[in-house]
């Protein structure tokens, strides 16, 4: 017999691969296609040229103000929302899933039951979960990198491109934690993917609204994205490591505390 | 044979579950010997996935305790549940599955190879382990749960309704597999609300009614209690009437029925009172019969003695 959680990782490993590929799919499709047509953006001067005709303050908002599309770094994180929005959705719902699962297909009484405590259980599908959330945005990295690698003709800046997928992995992880702990907390199941969406665009907005208008500034410390916005990233040549380690933190806590929560919760299910 | 002791397999102490003002079940107290088919009865809604879901670790209780083998299922849990086999009244699946995959993550977690066992069980069940679970009739996804209880060999085999669904031929088979596994020196806790099966294949058996256990002992006991029941036939439908309306007053009647001429009822009171109301009546023929489990089960269901006319 091999210990409870490992059963359990090994399983939810197995049986998520088919989402992770199923978004990785779409997403990387889009990105690779993104980063191919840098090159033409770039001559064509479309991309340049439509930034600059937005407002000010919305490309801060947006975190568009860099204007170097030669650098790919710079090309990439304007358009880093593909990889930071899909990146923290799909944690989110995963997190949501792997614990609230077992109550919306009625599987809690099969599993629950067998002789592993509930710890042990969750901390196996935590740890799948990790593995899954951080293989989505470094599985998209990879594949920018080697498609910018191909077509930019400045330095690739692999280093700094890599940091803006690393900023993107710490927002997974957070958002995992998060959808963790509000499939323990919500009474019903079947309400915590909508409220994990929730969190993920609600977030994302708040960011944005912190960012165009002066009161509402203070709100951007409620937007995990604004830690790790991928304009900062590139202008200071890497990724902070405090609010990096604040995301990866609140991720592990809420995850702990959504186990702690779980295993005092009756499974009528 | 597993090791046998005087440890019962199953030990309920004033076992309690509230939720909130609603009822769960109140101070269920009760001892499953080592090696029987003990049945637990009673209608929906009684409690009995209540206590076997506390028995499972999947509720916490409100007060009192559970042990298996001796090991608080509250603070044991998981080593309480290594000696369970358990099948869930309504048996749900993960998708895109097959049973034999199912079944083999599921004997992952207990020691030891099961795939023998497993292959085994599935051929005297008549279960295709290649088709996806999730895509089974209800008779057979209750197969695999059954499957998934007795793949590892357990000592205890909790069933919560495990005929529902299942053919008599494949429902005959299981009874054998469960005597079998008692034979082998394992027990079975039977949750049914269908008392023949319950009174086939059980020696000890609790009845639980709403939240509480109203009677608890071996299911010839029970059925040998002082209970009996009457049937007393009259010349006329009229005499029938009266003789109800008399044997009414008596203590110790229950589910009192008139059909034309022919009363029925349980009695469980003093023989001599019996007999003189009856006799007062002038019956033409009296039958007093040991009740079948399901009168005696009916006895406890319904206090309240009712005349019913045909």
């Amino acid at each position: 017999m091999r210990d409870g959680a490992a059963i359990v990782f090994a399983h939810e490993l197995r049986v998520n691969l088919r989402g992770l590929v199923a978004w990785l799919l779409p997403v990387g499709a889009l990105l690779a296609l993104t980063c191919a047509l840098q090159r033409s953006f770039i001559e064509s001067g479309l991309l340049e040229a439509k930034l600059q005709a937005l407002p000010a303050a919305m490309r801060h908002a947006l975190g568009l103000e860099l204007v170097d599309f030669r650098r790919p770094p710079v090309y990439l994180a304007t358009n880093f929302l593909l990889v930071v929005l899909p990146s923290s959705l799909f944690a989110g719902l995963l997190g949501v899933a792997l614990v609230a699962k077992e109550e919306i297909l009625h599987t809690a009484e099969l599993l629950y039951a067998q002789p592993a405590s509930r710890g042990a259980i969750l901390a196996g599908k935590a740890g799948a979960l990790a593995l899954h959330v951080i293989a989505f945005p470094v599985a998209l990295g990879t594949l920018a990198i080697a498609t910018l690698g191909a077509v930019a003709a400045a330095p690739l800046e692999a280093g700094l491109v890599a940091q803006l997928f690393a900023g993107a992995v710490t927002l997974a992880i957070a958002f995992a934690g998060l959808g963790m702990l509000i499939a323990a907390l919500v009474r019903d199941a079947r309400d915590a993917a909508p409220v994990a969406l929730g969190l993920v665009f609600g977030t994302y907005l708040i960011g944005v609204i912190s960012a165009i208008a002066a009161p509402a500034a203070p709100l951007r410390f409620l937007s995990p994205f604004k830690l790790v916005e991928p304009s900062a990233i590139v202008a200071a040549g890497g990724l902070a490591p405090v609010p990096a380690a604040a995301l990866i933190a609140l991720g592990v806590a809420a995850g702990a505390l959504a186990i702690a929560r779980y295993r005092r919760r009756d499974l009528h299910a | 044979m597993l090791p046998n002791d005087d440890t019962p397999a199953i030990e309920l102490d004033r076992l309690t579950k509230r939720y909130g003002a609603a009822r769960g079940i109140d101070e269920v107290s009760f001892r499953v010997p080592a090696q029987t088919i003990f049945g637990f009865i009673g209608p929906n809604g009684a409690g009995k996935t209540t206590t076997i879901r506390i028995l499972l670790g999947l509720i916490a209780p409100s007060a009192g305790a559970a042990r298996v083998f001796g090991r608080d299922v509250a603070t044991e849990g998981a080593a309480a549940r290594a000696h369970i086999g358990y099948v869930p009244g309504e048996a749900h699946f993960y998708p895109r599955q097959s049973a034999g995959a199912l079944l083999a993550y599921l004997g992952c977690f207990h020691p030891g190879d099961h795939a023998a066992h497993r292959r085994e069980l599935a051929a005297q069940l008549e279960l295709d382990l290649g088709r996806r679970a999730d895509d089974l009739s209800l008779g057979n996804r209750k197969k695999v749960g059954v499957i998934a209880a007795l793949q590892h060999r357990p000592r205890l085999i909790v069933l919560d309704e495990p005929s529902n669904g299942l053919d008599p031929v494949i429902r005959a088979r299981l009874h054998e597999l469960l005597r079998d596994e008692v034979a082998r020196g394992a027990t079975v806790l039977l949750s049914s609300h269908e008392l023949a099966e319950v009174q086939a294949v059980c020696r000890g058996v609790a009845v639980l009614r709403e939240g509480r256990v109203v009677a608890v002992g071996d299911v010839e006991t029970l059925r040998g209690r002082e209970v009996r029941h009457v049937r007393a036939a009259f010349a006329r439908p009229e005499a029938a009437g009266l003789a109800a309306a008399e044997l009414e007053r008596l203590a110790g009647l229950a589910g009192l029925a008139r059909d034309g001429a022919v009363v029925r009822f349980l009695y469980d009171g003093p023989a001599p009172a019996l007999l003189a109301a009856l006799a007062a009546a002038a019956p033409v023929d009296v039958c007093i019969n040991e009740p079948s489990l399901e009168e005696i089960f009916l006895r406890y269901y319904a206090p309240r003695p009712e005349v019913a006319h045909a």
